[in-house]
């Protein structure tokens, strides 16, 4: 079969599902904001896990950590995977949780809420979102460019890319609009499952491909042979020690600051359900990540002589080359799931910010419902507005919002976790630490320099984050004014 | 077991962890182990392995549950 012909195919069939599975989703919902804005505060396990590990799992994982691992071996795999496997749920622990019991007792329903209303200061929540939104926007932005990239490479340069772009946000926006936190958990389970069955398959495959047909054993033994060095770490650049603990700090802590994911957990219906979800991520992120390091080592051997962002392609390049037209298909509609799956989360998160942090919550429940659609579609807008109008300063921004949240998280830890912190140790902490954070960026070459040394062989997101840490301090104690007591600042 | 004793295993256990996830003292070899696993993605694992263990005994014993 024509290989577009086939893709066509299984992108209808994609979308007929996803759609179809929001639309069921809606028809189990009930009308409220609560409703919309966090499925009710109920979601389970199975539900929860896939859309906290869809939304956690951006297509960068899929493509470009096998470009990595294409140049730099399993380094890739030692720096990132095993501290997120650990880092992650702990925070789930430390943030997650007392978010999601004081966000229910305080009746908050989006991230600045929680803390706006924890601190009792309209200023906190609006300073949170502003940063939520420049952190996020630009995220979004290379999400759609990947996944529009992605559609014009399959289709042969067919369907140009503003369609493609603006293809995926739309039936983004239908299936989040219509049944909001519900429809994108529940369709998160369907693109969460495509994704990690298909890198799972894929490697096995890939590995058979690369082995010669001996397998695991024949696939190593050919990598070993073309470089020896893929197998083992290298010591300089993030590799070294200075930028590795900081790379360490940055990853682990960066994913419960993502509003989106923040959201989700307030959405969970008990501990429990945490709990279980922080037994998973370990075994999930090494069914994930396992793959895709080594679809980039593999390629290194099926695909020699790549240089720099070239191997940004190694991916699309191994599902070509070693799968059937119809299941490379598969294959691309796993990028898909994987931006999608991000990108509702985000679209819904900031819709609901900006109606009920930015204006005042509606007294008609249906009326937040109404705000958080039409600001939906907002933000659909602007992102393809900045995609097409933002040029390249755009994605330099994006590189820097990765490591930007995590000058959040003293602030979102403390505000649950100490009752004498306060609104003035909140806002010196996040005006501190993004502070320290820009000036570091700078010293270290500026806006696409997040992943590179500033002082001390430190990367900037390291003095960022102590800066948060101290600004949280100084703030509260020089600060008159009390911070909340008693349950609302719940401890551990 | 007290909570406090487990609040303090939990954080030897973590700051262990964080040792040997930052194992600049270790040679990183480029060996094999039964001929098709890298020595560097099997001490990686095995990390994992005791994470993910840790995490058990750690929802257990620390997280308290307040529903």
């Amino acid at each position: 079969m024509d290989p577009l012909i086939s893709f066509s195919i299984a992108l209808c069939a994609y979308v007929v599902l996803v759609v179809g599975v929001g639309l069921v989703a809606t028809r189990r919902a009930g009308s409220s904001s609560e409703e919309y804005f966090l499925a009710g505060r109920g979601l389970g396990t199975l539900v929860l896990f896939m859309a906290l590990f869809g939304t956690n799992c951006t297509a960068f994982v899929l493509v470009g950590i096998p470009g990595q691992a294409y140049h730099d071996g399993l380094g890739v795999f030692s720096i990132n995977a095993p501290i997120i496997a650990l880092g992650i749920p702990l925070t789930f622990w430390a943030i997650g949780s007392p978010a999601r019991r004081l966000a229910r007792e305080l009746g908050a329903m989006t991230p600045a809420e929680l803390y706006a209303r924890r601190f009792r200061s309209r200023a906190v929540g609006v300073v949170l979102f502003t940063f939520f939104t420049i952190y996020t926007l630009p995220y979004m932005v290379t999400a759609i460019r990947g996944a529009a990239v992605t559609l014009t490479v399959v289709t042969e340069g067919r369907v140009p890319e503003w369609i493609g772009g603006a293809a995926v946000l739309v039936v983004a926006l239908v299936y989040t609009s219509l049944g909001g936190m519900r429809a994108t958990a529940w369709t998160n389970v369907v693109q969460g499952a495509i994704f990690l069955g298909f890198m799972v398959a894929a490697f096995f495959v890939f590995a058979n491909g690369v082995g010669g047909g001996e397998g695991l054993t024949g696939a190593m033994r050919a990598v070993r042979d073309h470089d020896t060095g893929l197998l083992g770490v290298k010591e300089a650049g993030l590799y070294a020690p200075a930028a590795w603990t900081s790379w360490s700090l940055a990853i682990s802590l960066t994913v419960v600051a993502f509003p989106h994911m923040l959201v989700r957990l307030m959405a969970a219906d008990s501990d429990r359900t945490l709990k279980n979800i922080c037994r998973l991520y370990p075994v999930a992120l090494i069914s994930l990540w396992v793959p895709a390091v080594m679809i980039g080592v593999f390629g290194a051997v099926a695909f020699p002589g790549l240089e720099g962002k070239e191997s940004d392609r190694i991916f699309s390049m191994m599902v070509t080359e070693y799968l059937p037209p119809a299941l490379s298909a598969l294959g691309f509609l796993a990028v898909l799931a994987a931006v999608m799956s991000t990108l509702d989360a985000q679209i819904l998160t900031l819709g609901s910010m900006l109606s009920r942090d930015i204006l005042r919550p509606s007294e008609d429940p249906k009326g937040d419902v109404r705000r958080g659609r039409a600001f939906g579609v907002v933000i659909a807008v602007a992102v393809f507005v900045l995609w097409r109008v933002g040029g390249q300063s755009i994605f330099s921004l994006a590189s820097v919002s990765f490591s930007g949240y995590v000058t959040l998280t003293p602030a979102l830890f403390l505000g649950l976790r100490w009752p004498r912190f306060n609104a003035a140790g909140a806002l010196t902490s996040i005006l501190g630490a993004n502070a320290v954070y820009f000036l570091a960026l700078e010293s270290a070459g500026g806006l696409g320099s997040a992943m590179s040394p500033a002082w001390f062989g430190f990367l900037p997101v390291m003095w960022g984050f102590l800066a948060g840490c101290a600004g949280a301090v100084l703030g509260t104690y020089l600060s008159s004014e009390r911070g909340e007591s008693g349950a609302a600042a719940s401890g551990a | 077991m007290s909570s406090r004793r487990n609040n303090t295993i939990a954080w030897i256990g973590a700051l262990a962890l964080l040792a040997l996830h930052l194992d600049f003292w270790r040679d990183r070899g480029t060996a094999m182990v039964l001929d098709w696993l890298p020595q560097e993605l099997a001490w990686r694992l095995g990390w994992m392995l005791l994470a993910g263990l840790y995490l058990v005994w750690f929802c257990r014993a620390v997280w308290v549950e307040e529903d």
